[in-house]
């Protein structure tokens, strides 16, 4: 005679855990496998429609359920490990397959290259969500009122943030824009993957007054042959005086020029454009041998000085040839900080002037404008500024989410764990 | 930044902490057979006086750069040394446990002598996307939350091959609670911070993405702990896991098939 619980009998083990997920995971890619993508994202008014009928429908099957041992399990350790595992394994994928749609054989099929919005992904998401919110609701009505504080927190805050991510998806508008000088702009590309490459009419119209670019003093760097800089053989940021150590290498900076252009054999401080910061160096070794090999009539030399230059878009970059293929370099320099300076229209017949640099957005009517690209090429001189404008309606319930999230999770540093059976 | 300052640093930083460990032998081998813990306060005091010393080449580091010191891999390394080996001594005096002590300081040194076999390249420059308030506090919450996940990783590898001297698992669990609330924090401030920076809080980023790895398996590891107290065994497992996925996630990220889609990769260096 057996005594094995039969399947699906209350209370689940982890046979029941492990089974859902696993269900989920077979329905999942052979839907993906089938219909060649994953569901469509609501976008609202159909958002806000389907976030209420899902809520709608947790409540009624817990109401339902109440006074079931069935809502014991779905919000036991059982449902939720397995529902975790589960989606662990299913993030684990975004982990190692590169995304991107348009590729092809078996990973395109399963969808394992866009796998955010294919049909095993969500379901699993939906599962996690579904426990949670069970769990979340079940373990609420149980607690008298004080208890279970961060409990709530901690969990409501998650799957507050699940579900507004998921959601607000649909909702998020984002679209890149292009500055050109002397140009008004009022037309941008959808920005993200898989959107399509038409433009778009934008509410807010842009023209471009200033590109500012500011940048690190460029160092200097030994480059072996191979033309890959090696981290260790560069200096710090060229400065007049500076002495570094090279490699086998001293090297001295007798004079900097941030804007420099080559005269002859040398470079001459200038205002140009295409201008590209130069030193004059003194080079020699460490060991004092010779630098260069013995030319001609002339002996070797224990000490040669020459010029370094970046170079630009208008004028190629000065190095200094060295024994075995090496060569010093001035490398590109770093950049610190750069921001666009923009006039901007709206349709409601707003208009002003703002600035925008990475991590300092710009907000005009309910968008906020980032700060993204510019022509690299150009550097300072830049003609074109690349701006992303995005609106995110349902970011008050995300940061809600996050905050409830957060005090949970700190509740943990001051708490003592409870055991099952301990509130 | 003088880079032989750092070496000869980290190499009294070492020197200090191996005095403290073989302090602490020795007062094992003296004691034993005693009844009493071997919890000695000598070790600690050293352990804490390397930790100090950590500490000033941090602070002397980010004064001589003139930005915080938390741009490479080298340079976190050397945060979570420190945090590593301050959560050793604080919790080894709270919980009267050297083995805890003992542990957290030979992780801490295992770490720290990767940059002296490799040294940093002390640059200065700060690319514009870290230029940012939020910078410190999200690299500094993370680094405190692996140093807290370290200490319990090293905790449960050694109970799993150790049978007489253990760790306790409330011990265990109060160190992966305080990690995990940390994880947490420093999960929210990169999500807050990516609003500003990106325009998006979640891109699903290659380091984002093992991020939330990271925290689902400790998830996982607080669920097993609560629901099943008495799975020693397994919990020790989820722990060491998540270690892994956790490091994965630090330093992996470069030589995955993802690396190219991620804005986290760390400099060289």
């Amino acid at each position: 005679m057996s005594s094995r619980r039969p399947l699906w009998s209350t209370p689940w083990g982890f046979a029941e855990g492990v089974f859902i997920p696993l269900g989920l995971l077979v329905t999942g890619l052979t839907l993906q496998i089938v219909s060649g993508h994953g569901p469509a994202l609501p976008v609202f008014p159909f958002s806000a429609v389907a976030f209420a009928v899902l809520v709608a429908v947790w409540l009624g099957a817990w109401g339902l359920l109440r006074t079931r041992p069935l809502l014991d399990s779905l919000a036991g350790l059982p449902a939720s490990l397995g529902a975790m595992v589960g989606f662990f394994a299913m993030v684990l994928v975004l982990g190692f397959v590169p995304q991107g749609a348009g590729g092809m054989g078996w990973t395109a099929t399963l969808g394992l290259d866009r796998w955010l919005t294919s049909w095993p992904f969500l379901l699993s998401a939906l599962w996690l969500a579904t426990v949670l919110a069970l769990s979340l609701f079940h373990r609420m009505a149980r607690a008298a009122a004080g208890q279970a504080v961060l409990y709530g927190l901690s969990h409501g805050g998650f799957l507050v943030v699940v579900l507004a991510m998921f959601f607000g998806a649909g909702d998020l508008e984002r679209y890149r824009v292009t500055l050109a000088r002397g140009e008004t702009v009022w037309q941008g590309l959808p920005a993200g993957d898989g959107k399509s490459a038409v433009g778009v009419e934008l509410p807010i119209a842009f023209s471009l007054e200033a590109f500012t670019l500011e940048e690190y003093a460029p160092r200097m760097a030994l480059v072996p042959s191979d033309g890959k800089a090696v981290a260790k053989w560069q200096s710090p940021g060229i400065t007049n005086g500076l002495t570094a150590r090279l490699g086998p290498y001293v090297v001295t900076v007798l004079e900097v020029l941030t804007k420099a252009a080559p005269v002859g054999d040398r470079w001459l401080a200038m205002e140009d454009a295409g201008t590209s910061p130069a030193c004059r160096v003194r080079l020699s070794r460490v060991d004092g041998g010779p630098v260069h090999p013995p030319t001609g009539s002339n002996g070797p030399l224990k000490e040669s000085t020459g010029w370094l230059a970046t170079g630009s878009f208008k004028f190629q970059p000065e190095v200094m040839p060295l024994p075995g293929g090496f060569f010093l370099a001035l490398a590109t320099p770093e950049p610190k900080r750069f921001a666009t300076d923009f006039s901007w229209w709206t349709k409601a017949g707003g208009r002003g002037r703002s600035t925008t640099e990475l991590n300092l957005p710009a907000a005009i009517e309910g968008w906020k404008i980032y700060q993204v690209d510019f022509d690299q090429k150009m550097g300072r001189r830049s003609e074109t500024s690349v701006l992303e404008i995005v609106r995110d309606p349902w970011l008050p319930v995300v940061h809600l989410g996050m905050f409830l999230l957060l005090f949970g999770a700190l509740g943990l540093l001051f708490t003592a764990p409870g055991r099952r059976g301990n509130p | 930044m003088n880079p032989a300052v750092a070496q000869w640093a980290l190499g009294a930083v070492l020197a200090i902490w191996g005095l403290a460990a073989v302090w602490a032998l020795v007062v094992r081998w003296v004691r034993r057979g005693e009844p009493t813990p071997d919890w000695a306060v000598t070790p600690a005091i050293l352990g804490a006086l390397g930790s100090l010393c950590l500490a000033g080449l941090i602070a002397h580091a980010w004064v001589q750069m003139g930005r915080p010191p938390m741009r490479t891999l080298g340079e976190t390394r050397l945060w979570y040394g420190f945090f590593l080996s301050a959560a050793g001594v604080l919790m080894g005096f709270r919980w009267k446990s050297s083995l805890l002590l003992f542990l957290s300081l030979a992780m801490a040194a295992l770490f720290l002598s990767v940059n002296l076999m490799s040294p940093q390249v002390w640059n200065q420059a700060i690319m514009p996307a870290l230029r940012s308030p939020w910078f410190v506090p999200h690299v500094a919450v993370y680094l405190l939350a692996y140093a807290l996940l370290g200490a319990a990783f090293a905790g449960a590898v050694w109970d799993l091959f150790r049978r007489k001297t253990r760790l306790p698992m409330d011990q265990l669990d109060h160190l992966v609670r305080m990690g995990f609330a940390f994880l947490t924090l420093g999960q929210v401030f990169g999500a807050l911070w990516a609003k500003e920076a990106w325009g998006h809080y979640w891109a699903w980023d290659p380091k984002e993405t093992w991020a939330l790895l990271t925290w689902i398996s400790f998830l996982i590891y607080l669920h097993v702990r609560h629901h099943l107290p008495d799975r020693h065994r397994l919990a020790r497992f989820c722990l060491v896991f998540g270690f892994l996925v956790l490091l994965l996630s630090w330093f992996g990220i470069h030589s995955l098939p993802v690396a190219g889609q991620s804005v986290h990769v760390y400099s060289q260096k």
